[in-house]
Order: C-alpha cells, then structure tokens, then sequence
C-alpha cells in the first residue's frame, strides 16, 4: 500500500490515512492527486528528510497507479503488459514484445512525457518511448496522469504524463526475491531483487532476463483461403538493470544515485502478407542520475544531473540504419513551504543533446531550458488549489507559456466517528485547465532530407472537470470517479511529402481536437481471511483533426487512426488465505487504420486470468507460484493492422522471496 | 454491503460508463460481400493501382468505371477474394483476360482473372519484383531489385515467366535495379535505374546481347508510332558513405530518343533531376511526363523539351486514356486515401474520386 502524508494542520480522523491511501492504490482506479506530502515528518525520528512530490503541484488532475500485488503479477513482463491490461490506456502494438506506442487521450505517442525519476526519456530523435522496452522489474512506482500538464511535466505532456521510477525505501533492512517464467512460445525469463535499508542508507537492486521465440500459429487469409503459417521473425531477448543508492547525510540531507540500464535485442515481426525481410533492431539505454537533496524547516533544494546514452539500430536486408543520442541535463529546484498549507517552488532545467544519427548526415547538437513555479495553496481543509508556470527555451524558436490551474473541493463529507463502524464518504469535485506543448525532435528537426530546423512547437490547451466518490467501513470500500476533457492541440506536425521531391518532410499542419470521458470504479470486500478487488474502467475517445494545412491531404472530422472510441477493462482479485485467483477483461473498440476512417480493425475482447499460492518455507523464506493464462478465449485479433496476435498461451512463474 | 449512497452512485457510474460503451462500440458495418463481377473488356474499366503502406499488406487495387463516374470498388481483389493484396502493390500487366498484379514487398505476382477479378495463381520465390512486360508468346519478363545498392549488390535480375503455366522458368542478370521494360523489335529494353544503361534481351535466347549507355537513371521506357524509343532518366544524387554524407554527386534529368532502327540517341537534357513518369497518349505521338510539381507534353517530333507545363500539379502516378487522352493524376499522401483527378486532353480538370491508400498508376481495360 502506498504511504500517505498529510499537511500537519489539518484534523483528520483515525480512519482518514486509509481512505487515502485507497484513493492512490491500485489498479485503474483514477484517484485524485496524492495529498499533500508533509513538512512534518522531517521532525521525526525515523524520518528526516522528506521529499516534496510534483505530484502535489497537480492538483485537479486523474492518475491512474498500480499497488504493488497488482505489480507483482506483471514483474516479468513490461511496462506495456501493464499497462493494456490493467487500464483503459491505449497502447498501439505491433505483436508481443514489439513496439508498443501509447496513445493518452486521443494524441500520439510524442505527446505523452515519459519521466524516470522526473527526468524525461522520451527518445530524443523520434520524441517517445516504446513501452516495451521498459521492464517492470525494477520499477518501484507506475504512474499515469492523463492530461496536458506542461508547466509540471514539460515537453511533451500534451495527451499525459507516465512516471516511472523508485519511490525510496527505509528502515526495511535486506530483502531479496528471485523469479523464474516460462511460458509457450519460448518465452523465459528471470529475474531477481535485492535491497538493504536501515535509516541512513538505502540500496536497492534489480535485473531481468527475459526473451521469446515468438514462433506462434496464426491463421492468415491469403488470396481467398485461410491459411496456417506460423510467425516468422519475431523473437526477442532483453535485459534490465536497476540501480538505486541513497544515503542521508546527517538529518537534513540525502544524496541519491540511480542507474537503469536496458537493453533490447529484436526481430522486428513482419506484416502478415508482406515479405520477411529480416528486420532487427537493437535499443540500449544508459541512465544514470545524481542529486542532493536538503530539507530544513521550510526551505527544500533540490539539485539533480543525469546523463542518458540511448541507442537505436535498425537494419534489414535492405536498410541499416544507426542512431546515438547522448542527453545531459541538469535540474535545480527550491521549495519553499510559507505555510503548511501554502508551497512554492522555483525552478530550472537544462538539457543538452547530442546526436550522431545516420540520417542527419553529421553530429547534431541541441540546447533546451526552461524555468518553471509551481504553487500549492489550500485555502481550507476541503479546499486545494495550484498554478504552475513553465517557459521553456528552445535554440530558434520559443515555445509558449504553459500556466495550469487546478482545484479539487470536497464538496461533500458525511462521518460517522462515533458509531461502531465507522463510515466515511467524501465527494469531490476537480478540474484544471492546462497549457501545454511539445518541442520538435530532433529528426523532426535534422533528418536529411526534410528535417525542418525552424519548424514550431505544438502547443495545446486543455482543461477538464471530474467528480470523484470514495466510501469506506471495515471491511469494505468503494472508490469512483469519472472525468470529462476537451483538449486542442495546434501546430500537431505530420510528415508530408514534399510537393515536388521524393522525400517527407515535417510541418506544422494541424489543429486536433480530443475530448471524451473516463470512468473508473474500484469496489474492494475481505472478511476472515478472503478478499476480494473488482476494478472497472472505461474511456470514450474523440480525437479529430478541426483544420489544416492545404499541403495536409488528410481530412478533416474524422476519428484519428488508431484512437479507439472505446476501451474498458475489468478486472477482480481475490485472494483466500495462501491462495490467489485473478481475471482481466479487457475490451479495445474499433479502430480506424487511416486517416479517411474507412479501413479499420474490429473491437475484441481479450480474457487473461492467474492463480497462484504463496507457501512460506520456514520463517523468512515465501514461495509464491502463479500459472498465467493469455487471451483464454482464444481470440484471433489484430491490434496494429496485419501483425498477428498469439493465441491461447500460458505462463508459470515461480517466485521466492527472502527477509 | 455498500451503503446507499455508494450504491447509487456505482450504478450511477454503471449507467453512465457502460451506457455509453454500449452506445459507442458497435463496429462499423462492413460492406457486404458484393455479387461476382463480370466485367467487359471495353475499354470503360480503369484499375487504378493502390500501393499501400510501406510494410503493411494494404496494397489494393481499386475499380473505376468510365460510364457510371464511379469507383466501383476500392479494394476488388479483397472483396472478391476475401484476402489481403499484399505490401506495395506496384504495377499491373494485363495479358488477354488475365492480370498480373506485382506485388513489390510481399516478393509475388498475384494473377486474377480481370473477368471476375478471382486470385488465380500466386507466383512466388521473386524478390522485390517491379514491373512485367509481354516478351513474345506465352513470355512474360518481370523486373526485380536485389537489394540495396548500398548494400553491394551489383546486378538485378530479370524472372523469365512462363504464361502458360505461369511459372518462372530462368532469370537473366542486368544491372543495378532494373525498371520498368519494353518490348521492341523482339527485344526488350531493360532500364537499369540505379546506372545509366538499358540492357538489351534478346528474347529468342533470354540472353542479354548487348548494353546501350543512355544518362543516370533510366526508369520509364516507351515506343512512339514513328518506332523511336523514349527512355526518361530522372538523375542520380549520390552521398558519400559516412557522415556527414556529403553530396558526391548529381546529375540532372534526361529525355533520350533512340531514333528507330539505328537507335541513334538524342539527348534532352533538364535542367535539374527529378523527371519521371513518361507516358504516350493513345496515338503514340504526343509524350507526357512528370517533373518539378508539374506534367508537361511535348510532341514527338519537337526539338526541344516543353518549356511550360500542361497542368501544375504535383502527381504520384500519371496515365492517358488510350481512347480519348483523357489524363489521370493521382495524389497519394500515404496517412490517407489518395484519390486521383481527370483532366481533359488540354489539361482542364474534369473531376476528382478517392481511391486507396498511396495510387501510383492505372491500368485502363
């Protein structure tokens, strides 16, 4: 369960942390932004420095994060596994262990920041990530917020913001697991864990193997019969290591260092019908990060460098193509807490690139800043507003000014301290509105030939509204929120043929529209030694291009490619004394595969479920066994046009852990 | 187990979520499987070649239909066979009643019966097949890559296809990625686009016998009535191998005629790279081509290139009725449908439909 803080002053009721901590815990279940961290906790004993969180800059905004049993289930897999399973996020993927793109609220995956430990990874060549490419293993915290949050965030935060990262751990002394997988298709995996902490130091480490021979049936129509083959060129192994050293430094300072170092090696899966030209690609990163923290009474700075080192290759029978992109950047934050109830924080950031990619013909450089206040003010208890600023600054062109604003009131409590079972609910209401905008990429910029070194920021401007209601007595509890946004994003750039040459180009083309409504519920029940977690949520997605450019062919108000109008998941966890039983229903909605919305992939609905049991050995020794079951009901689907899907499949791990 | 309020509330959230799942999943319908077609050879039928997306098998061919102004059928191959074209879809032979569509990225040539458009044979084991030309009787060539240049390679290959058994009896080696072909005078005129020579097959022996040198690029080929040959050569830039990948080299673009009979060339030079796309009208007299944006016509006895352009409009795939000259540009953006305009013969356009994804030619029938 997460831990929870709260400001010192405000009077809370013995059962308040626990209806919070519900609120951040698991699943889809969109909570409202962590409660404020508090400026308390460094006077005690244990604990002495305490960070501030962003997330405590945003207030008004959904996330979505995931406790760490719902975690523990996908340790083997990717942040992608995660992520198509157990929310309504859409990922784009072009078979298992492929690229998996991220569409957050109708935008592309360039408009989604991907921050490990508050800096951005997004590649800097292409502006985003592949989700398969980061491992669960070693990922303490999975957060998803939905929705452009530029001043907090900075590029990129346009459709949503993804955090990933480790969230520090004291007092715990060593721990250790080791998990084995193995499941069809060649897939195997390992992967193991080891941490000490006492209340000075904290070290923690993690790594994973894992790979696939990906050689699964299908069934392929091919000139009027269906015909079986099975898939060719798909296999992949990769491996993750993650690093994270913490020491306080008397009772009012800690240094901190972390590095995570992935490394994917895979064949590329070709399209069924289109000839296998042996496409491979290998993707290593380097990060590495440091930082000094110091935390007085009402003043906390922050000091952080990191230094990225991210390779792609790409070749095939035809092609090779070679990419490095080295990323140093600096962050330096103060906050000051004028009141309990009243945080400033100022501060900066610098980021330098630099490239040797194939198609920009030589070494490219590029600088970026930006400075940044994010305020925090709760006027009452049931009250909490911020407003953010960023400006960032671009060699050549200036970004806009992104503000945000946000408010969360709760609107509604109802207590019943007194009686013998306690019951509280609590109704809130938020919303923000929120500039946002997205520096070009670099191949945006450089790529020869095409690259467009003057081409503008996108720039967006959304704001959204939500009710958010949690109810909880012993034994059970029911959070439930729905939100709705509109957001437009101008500028949106899109490759175009060149009017005259044979080559692409980027231009500023397009004015996109997205808009749609997100409902979540998350009903949990135990008594006597079973428990049980049903989770459901659902988007509704409208993303369409208003206007464009003349030299932009696309039309316009119809549904972008691959946004689906709909998702929804649905999910339960049960758990009966050493035993556990698991299901995910998940549901992806029709997709368009062009721009003209005239193709598209049907909707499908996908089964998966776990069951497992954990058997203690002796004291301090948990042996946990799961057997997992994919797509049970054997579902023939497509999520990207034309990549095969596996059928049925299985997966059994075996996991010890140690303390 | 919930109290009221909370109760209501999930129903409310029930209600509303699911309400709205239900109101928003239905799929769209899809077109339901259309009577078999029995099209006439009538010169009223326009295949428009639909390239697709580069690495997805969304190549198609679309149907038009010169009497009714319509687009029959976007995608006739998939409704009539109920399966996948293939992955860049790049030109189409007709012979007799039969098609062969050459399907570049999936290294196969689909042959349908253009009656009914049902899949008659796949002819597979090529490797990056462009385009077919008829070399006599019951002989087909079919041009392939090998490769990248880049890569090393140093001859394509041309595919000998038997068109009685449609099957593919020996190869011939010309050069670096031979083009489109043509066939004259019992030879056929092989264009080598990444050198600047045509190889020349004779097509008793399937043996190449000789090797004209023409300019840097070789890609369209034609005959006019007069018997001279036309071969438009679009240029070659070149890079070096590293970064900074500097220009090593660039020629411009070149009209050659190879007078009839003696094939004495004479040289049409542009005056930067990039023409491309040469095609006759139905008299064999006039020349269209494409080049900076535009599409120009030059008669076949003048002397000098077009100095101004017919129509200004960048094409993807160009073509001229044989019957009325009527002229066909397609757009092809590739994230969308393209679509493709009619002009008449003195280039006013006449009317516009969409077609598929990446239009790049037409095969009137």
């Amino acid at each position: 369960m997460h831990s929870t803080r709260f400001p010192a002053w405000r009077p809370l009721p013995r059962f308040a942390p626990v209806l919070f901590g519900l609120l951040l815990l698991p699943g889809q279940v969109l909570a409202q932004s962590t409660p404020a961290p508090d400026t308390l906790r460094q006077m005690l004993p244990s604990v002495r420095v305490e960070a501030t969180r962003t997330s405590r800059f945003s207030v008004g905004s959904t996330t979505l994060s995931f406790d760490s049993a719902t975690l523990a289930q996908y340790r083997a897999g990717t942040v992608a596994d995660l992520l198509s399973a157990r929310s309504a996020v859409y990922l784009k993927n072009y078979g298992p262990g492929q690229l998996s793109s991220i569409s957050l609220r109708g935008t592309s995956a360039r408009h989604t920041a991907v921050l490990w430990n508050g800096f951005n990874i997004n590649l800097p060549s292409l502006g985003e990530a592949d989700f398969a490419l980061f491992p669960l293993t070693g990922q303490q915290q999975v957060i998803v917020q939905p929705g452009p949050a530029g001043a907090t965030y900075g590029t990129g935060a346009v459709g949503g913001t993804v955090l990933l990262g480790s969230t520090g751990t004291w007092g715990r002394g060593l721990q250790s697991s080791v998990q084995l997988d193995a499941g069809s298709f060649g897939l195997r995996a390992g992967n193991g864990e080891v941490s000490f902490s006492n209340e000075r130091v904290s070290v923690r480490t993690a790594a994973l193997y894992r790979e696939a021979a990906n050689d699964f049936p299908y069934t392929a129509f091919e000139a009027g019969s269906r015909v079986r083959r099975r898939q060719e060129n798909a296999a992949f192994r990769q491996w993750s290591l993650t690093q994270d050293v913490a020491v306080r430094l008397g009772r009012q300072s800690e240094l901190l260092a972390s590095a995570w170092l992935t490394d994917a090696d895979r064949q590329i899966q070709p399209a069924m019908g289109s000839a296998n030209n042996h496409a491979r690609e290998r993707d290593q990163s380097r990060r590495a990060l440091l930082g000094y923290r110091h935390v007085s009474r009402r003043h906390e700075s922050v000091v952080r460098a990191a230094w990225f080192d991210d390779v792609l290759n790409y070749r095939n029978d035809n092609v090779d193509s070679r990419s490095r992109v080295k990323t140093t950047q600096v962050q330096a934050e103060h906050t000051i807490n004028f009141l309990p109830h009243l945080s400033l924080r100022l501060g900066t950031e610098v980021q330098h690139f630099s490239a040797v990619v194939d198609g920009y013909g030589e070494r490219r450089t590029e600088n970026r800043a930006a400075a940044f206040s994010l305020l925090r003010f709760d006027p009452s208890a049931r009250l909490r507003l911020s407003a953010n600023m960023r400006q960032a600054f671009l060699s050549n062109r200036r970004p806009p000014l992104t503000p945000t604003l946000g408010a969360e009131w709760v609107i509604w409590q109802k207590r019943n301290a007194e009686a013998s079972s306690p019951v509280q609910q609590e109704l809130t209401l938020k919303g923000n509105a929120s500039r946002s905008y997205r520096a070009p990429t670099l191949n945006e910029r450089y790529w020869r030939p095409g690259g467009q070194p003057n081409l503008l920021p996108e720039s967006g401007f959304g704001y959204e509204g939500g009710l958010g209601y949690e109810a909880i007595r012993p034994g059970c509890s029911l959070q439930a929120s729905m939100t709705a946004y509109q957001q437009l994003v101008n500028d949106w750039v899109q490759w175009v043929a060149h009017p005259t040459d044979g080559y692409y180009l980027p231009r500023n083309l397009k004015l996109v529209r997205t808009r749609g409504v997100e409902a979540s519920a998350r009903a949990s029940w135990h008594r006597a030694g079973y428990r049980l977690t049903a989770q459901a949520a659902a988007a509704f997605t409208q993303a369409r291009k208003l206007s464009g450019h003349a030299a932009d062919f696309d039309p316009t108000n119809r549904q972008l490619p691959y946004v689906p109008l709909t998702t929804a998941t649905f999910s339960t966890d049960q758990t009966w004394r050493n035993w556990q039983l698991g299901t995910v229903l998940s549901y992806t909605g029709y997709r368009y595969t062009d721009a003209s919305a005239t193709d598209f992939l049907p909707s499908y609905l996908l089964l998966n479920a776990t069951v497992g049991r954990t058997q203690p050995l002796g004291s301090h020794l948990l042996l946990t066994g799961l057997v997992q079951g994919y797509n049970l009901t054997n579902r023939t689907y497509q999520n990207y046009a034309y990549r095969a899907m596996p059928p049925r499949s299985v997966n059994l791990s075996l996991r010890l852990g140690w303390r | 187990m919930f109290i009221p309020n909370s109760l209501s509330t999930l129903r409310l959230l029930l209600l509303t979520g699911v309400g709205s799942l239900a109101l928003f999943s239905c799929d769209p319908p899809t077109p339901e499987p259309q009577p078999l077609y029995n099209l006439a050879k009538d010169g009223n039928n326009v295949f428009i070649i639909n390239e697709g997306a580069y690495g997805t098998p969304n190549g198609a061919v679309s149907l038009f239909s010169k009497t009714s102004k319509t687009v029959v059928d976007k995608n006739i191959f998939t409704t009539v066979n109920q399966g996948a074209l293939g992955d860049v879809v790049q030109s189409m032979l007709v012979v007799g009643q039969q098609g062969y569509i050459v399907v570049n990225n999936s290294n196969k040539v689909e042959v349908v019966n253009l009656t009914t458009f049902k899949s008659e044979k796949t002819i597979t084991g090529l490797q990056q097949p462009r385009y077919m030309v008829v070399a006599g009787t019951n002989k087909a060539y079919i041009s392939q890559w090998q490769g990248s240049p880049s890569a090393g390679y140093t001859a394509g290959k041309v595919a000998v296809l038997d068109l009685t058994t449609n099957t593919v009896t020996s190869s011939i080696n010309v050069g670096v990625n031979p083009e489109q072909m043509l066939l004259a005078n019992g030879k056929v005129y092989v264009c080598n686009s990444d050198q600047n020579t045509l190889s020349v097959i004779n097509t008793a022996t399937n043996a190449v016998e000789s090797t004209i040198t023409v300019q840097d690029a070789p890609r369209s080929i034609v005959q006019d009535n007069a018997g001279n040959i036309w071969v438009l050569c679009s240029g070659i830039t070149r890079y070096g191998p590293a970064p900074s990948f500097p220009i090593l080299s660039a020629t411009p673009a070149n009209l050659i005629k190879l007078s009839a009979g003696t094939l004495t060339p004479t040289v049409f030079p542009f005056a930067s790279g990039g023409a491309s796309g040469l095609t006759l009208n139905g008299n064999r007299d006039q020349l269209y081509y494409r080049y900076r944006g535009a599409v120009y016509q030059m008669s076949i006895g003048s002397a000098t290139l077009p100095a101004s352009p017919l129509i200004r409009r960048s094409f993807y795939g160009l073509a001229v009725d044989p019957r009325d000259n009527t002229i066909y540009g397609s757009i092809s953006p590739f994230t969308t449908a393209g679509k493709f305009i009619r002009y008449q013969p003195t280039g006013a356009a006449i009317d516009s439909f969409e077609v598929n994804i990446g239009p790049n030619g037409f095969v009137f029938y």
